[in-house]
């Protein structure tokens, strides 16, 4: 495999959210400062978080529906567990999702069935145990351990203590990615999975990982954003992948896996939630931003599409090229 | 040539036996439910369940063409039949003619089948695509209701919606109807045999010549088609529309595509296959409403079926290649 692939140039990204930035901050004098700065960040604490997991199931060539499910039921584990302390809160819910996306990773890397379909399946299964274990209505923190709120949203400059998990996982995955056996195994599979599996890469332990990693990073969102807000619906977060989807793929994740770095998809969720928020801020209605993101997708799926005939007509000219060049040493030889 | 190909692989050799089975289960569910649910068998609640799995059953034999061509599965379907109701209803509460609101319908679903065929024709992802579409069309319905429910009530439109021939509902007769028609064209006319071969084997399909652009145009646009009908169905039932309606159409439409055991990896399986699997899927959730489980237990237990089907069948695949 090209390592080149897996560096896409951030440049044009980098200038794609300038450009984002500046347009609203001409638009409305509101937006820059730095309050609205803090409240990108703490969207990102969330939808970022759910989009690093997502991305990571990406790379290796998978995509995983269950993710707005996972994190509905993890987020009323969370305000059940409140009373055993925060920690435990946050703990526990993570790592039951962890356990799940495992499972999940494993049956799907070792039957190597499509993952779209038994996702699905399963995202409705956790639906529909959202709503068995919270007794069909929203979960409420008790008003003894409200200060949990204050905790989890405390604001420290622009961060708050999500926004810096958040933060802190998206560093420590960059790094796995980029330095462990089982990032680079990651990349491989999501690649050429035939290829990695003849070169001697198991077919089952890079996905069952990519799986646990996305599982657990959308339990650990979902729990803490039920912290933060001080409750869970058994039927919150259905439409969190979108938002996700669109992130990762603004951030120039080739579609068909084996590409995409922690930074570009950093820059990409940042770049959608400053355009969402900059929507907001000029009081354009819910519905108009959300079809303002389908557009978008539809965009990039286009540019994306060219893209990829531009990278064809590259590789027709340079086999041109090779074969003119193959026919004038031909006579010399 | 084509027109003497055997039947599809519905009845050849080691797929039989899995059909058995999941015939197996489906009788299981109507003996369970007959002997522990009052009135489960009576007349009245088997229309009733075929009337239920008419609105999916009609989706799913429209998306089995996108699976059976080796395309996957379509996500916009829902929001495909949210915007054909909600024009539908706009256009005849504006005092068009019925012919002129079908119309309508017909060229907005032509236009957004077409558009997504063409994007995955072209080599997209059709899951990121159709997506995308959705989300479109979705944001598209709540700019034009402005999240409002548009009402409309006519004698024709009442008709379609709520008439009945000899007694049985126009959506369970149409559902028959597309059912077997969706069949036929599938397995006895060129085009539907070009789907098969096309889903079945894409290099030998692209080698014969096929026209490989046109097979994925048509699974998409017949889909469009489906939701569009379903969509002018609920409209003139309810005599309203509103973007809330068909909330989970696209999952119900994958789900009784998977458990009817038309497979994933294209070229096997028929409508047929994605219409017995809404009456399976309508039948499981007809029992488990009687029997009074609580809705989180419901959407779990269908959820589970799914994977359940989807691994199974997944495997039954495996075996019947390696063979």
């Amino acid at each position: 495999m090209k390592n080149k692939s897996i560096n896409r140039p951030l440049l044009p990204r980098i200038a794609l959210f300038l450009l984002v930035v500046t347009i609203f901050s001409i638009l409305n004098p509101l937006y820059r400062n730095w309050g609205s700065v803090f409240s990108v960040f703490e969207t990102f604490a969330f939808i970022g978080l759910v989009a690093l997991g997502l991305g990571i199931v990406m790379i290796a060539g998978e995509l995983d529906v269950s993710v707005g499910s996972v994190a509905a039921v993890a987020g009323i584990l969370a305000i059940q567990l409140v009373r055993y302390g925060v920690v435990v809160s946050v703990i526990i819910p993570t790592v039951v999702a962890l356990l799940f996306g495992l499972f999940q990773g494993w049956m799907i890397g070792r039957l190597r069935m499509n993952s779209v379909v038994f996702t699905i399946g399963m995202s409705m299964a956790l639906r529909g145990l959202a709503y068995v274990i919270s007794g069909e209505q929203s979960a409420v923190i008790p008003f003894e351990r409200i200060e949990v709120v204050d905790l989890i949203a405390y604001r420290l400059g622009i961060f708050s203590p999500f926004s810096i998990i958040t933060i802190s996982v998206a560093i420590g995955l960059g790094l796995l990615l980029r330095l462990s056996r089982s990032g680079r195994e990651i990349y491989a599979i999501g690649g050429g999975r035939s290829e990695a599996i003849s070169a001697g890469i198991s077919p089952i332990r890079p996905i069952a990982l990519a799986f646990a990693i996305c599982a657990g990073c959308a339990g650990l969102a979902g729990a803490l954003v039920s912290l933060k807000s001080g409750s869970a619906s058994p039927a919150a977060h259905a439409d969190v992948m979108l938002y996700a989807i669109t992130g990762v793929l603004i951030a120039d994740f080739g579609i068909s896996g084996g590409t995409g770095t922690i930074a570009g998809l950093f820059l990409g969720v940042i770049t959608l939630i400053s355009l969402t928020t900059g929507l907001s801020s000029l009081q354009i209605p819910k519905d108009i931003q959300n079809f303002a993101i389908g557009s978008l997708l539809v965009l990039v799926i286009i540019i994306d599409l060219l893209s990829r005939f531009a990278g064809f007509r590259k590789l027709v000219d340079n086999a041109r090229q090779w074969k003119k060049n193959g026919q004038r040493t031909n006579p010399a030889a | 040539m084509i027109r003497k190909a055997s039947l599809p692989h519905i009845f050849s050799g080691s797929r039989t036996l899995g059909y058995l089975i999941s015939f197996a289960a489906f009788i299981a569910i109507v003996v369970v439910g007959a002997l522990t649910a009052p009135n489960f068998l009576s007349t009245f609640n088997i229309l009733t369940i075929i009337r239920a799995a008419s609105i999916t059953g009609i989706v799913a034999c429209g998306v089995s063409f996108i699976t059976i061509s080796g395309n996957f599965i379509s996500l916009s379907v829902q929001q495909t039949a949210v915007i054909s109701s909600v024009s539908f209803a706009l256009a005849m509460s504006h005092g068009w003619p019925l012919p002129a609101a079908l119309l309508l319908v017909l060229v907005i679903t032509i236009a957004v089948g077409s558009l997504q065929g063409l994007l995955v024709a072209n080599g997209m992802n059709p899951i990121i695509t159709t997506l995308a579409a959705g989300a479109t069309l979705y944001g598209l319905t709540s700019v034009i209701t402005d999240n409002k429910t548009i009402k409309t009530v006519s004698e024709a439109g009442n008709f379609i919606g709520s008439g009945a021939l000899l007694g049985i509902p126009n959506q369970t007769t149409t559902f028959i109807l597309i059912a077997i028609l969706a069949f036929l064209v599938l397995t006895r006319t060129r085009i539907g045999r070009m789907v098969v071969l096309y889903g079945s084997n894409k290099a030998a399909a692209e080698s014969a010549g096929l026209n490989i652009k046109l097979v994925t145009m048509v699974g998409f646009v017949l889909s469009t088609l489906a939701a569009g009908i379903v969509g002018v169905f609920f409209a003139t039932q309810f005599g309203q529309a509103s973007i809330l309606q068909f909330e989970s159409l696209n999952m119900d439409a994958v789900a009784a595509i998977v458990v009817g055991g038309v497979s994933l990896q294209g070229g096997e399986g028929t409508p047929l296959n994605a219409a017995l699997g809404a009456v399976f899927i309508a039948t499981l959730q007809n029992f488990m409403l009687l029997v009074g489980l609580p809705y989180g237990i419901r959407i779990m237990i269908t959820g589970l079926a799914i994977a359940l089907a989807v691994t199974y069948f997944h495997i039954l695949n495996r075996k019947a290649g390696e063979r």
